[in-house]
């Protein structure tokens, strides 16, 4: 496929991540605190589909629509920059802030091996390269 | 906020993606995934600007939602990072899964204040 294609599908698949991401943020009940809850959810539940995703592709074979789904969608739907910038937009204490985004790593890692765990039939060995590349293909 | 602000904000999320996906093409040698480091690096910059910015009259509500909620949010991804430190754990790389997210921690959050500290100056 070539490279216009594949942002083609990364385009159309984030924009629907994205509204997919301020759809539930904005179905998501209001929360007193600075933890944003809708963004831990979306970036655990995102993380889990990625990474069932990604072993699914390991155990059987590429799938010509992963850009779309992948770094697309997916990508789109979770984001890192909201959670690194509770500091400024919600007034957190520093300690804090970082506690909240070590704690969403966690979650989100413990989701993605959930998920791997899930995509992971049969289980297949995994190739690192194999993987690194299709984030990108 | 208007539709036309979701849709902008869902454009600008797909744009986002795009520039993030594009990174990982200037990574041959795929052995760290430094391109999401690098993506979420800029998306806190951008956020931590927009978010200095506020709904001033440069940006507007509409504008602030589209590049922060949406460009930003696209570029910057939380899927990714996850799946890396599961990718680097199950290989074994303990130390580089560790490295990975202490550098995307720091360098997300030093960039989040550099991008808050530039608009603030500017404004």
């Amino acid at each position: 496929m070539s490279r216009a294609a594949q942002l083609g599908l990364v385009l159309v698949g984030g924009a629907v991540g994205g509204a997919l991401r301020m759809a539930v943020a904005a179905a998501f009940p209001e929360t007193a605190g600075m933890v944003p809850w809708d963004l831990v959810l979306i970036n655990a539940v995102g993380s889990f589909a990625l990474g069932w995703a990604v072993a699914r592709t390991q155990a059987r074979g590429p799938w010509r629509l992963f850009p779309a789904v992948g770094p697309g969608l997916l990508g789109g739907f979770t984001t890192f920059s909201s959670m690194a910038v509770l500091r400024w937009s919600a007034e957190a204490p520093a300690v804090e802030a970082v506690a909240i985004l070590l704690a969403t790593v966690a979650i989100a890692v413990a989701a993605a091996g959930a998920g791997w765990w899930a995509g992971d039939r049969p289980p297949t060995p995994m190739d690192e390269r194999a993987v690194f590349v299709e984030e990108n293909e | 906020m208007s539709g036309w602000a979701y849709a902008a904000a869902a454009l600008g999320c797909g744009l986002g993606a795009c520039v993030r996906f594009a990174l990982g093409w200037l990574d041959a040698r795929k052995v760290f995934p430094w391109p999401t480091i690098l993506a979420n690096i800029l998306g806190a910059a951008l956020l931590g600007g927009v978010v200095a910015a506020g709904d001033d009259a440069l940006l507007g509500p509409a504008g602030a939602f589209a590049l922060g909620t949406g460009v930003a949010g696209g570029l910057s991804t939380f899927s990714s990072l996850a799946v890396d430190v599961v990718v680097l754990a199950k290989d074994g790389r303990l130390r580089a899964a560790t490295g990975y997210v202490a550098a995307t921690v720091v360098l997300g959050l030093a960039a989040a204040g550099a991008g808050y500290a530039a608009v603030s100056a500017l404004a």
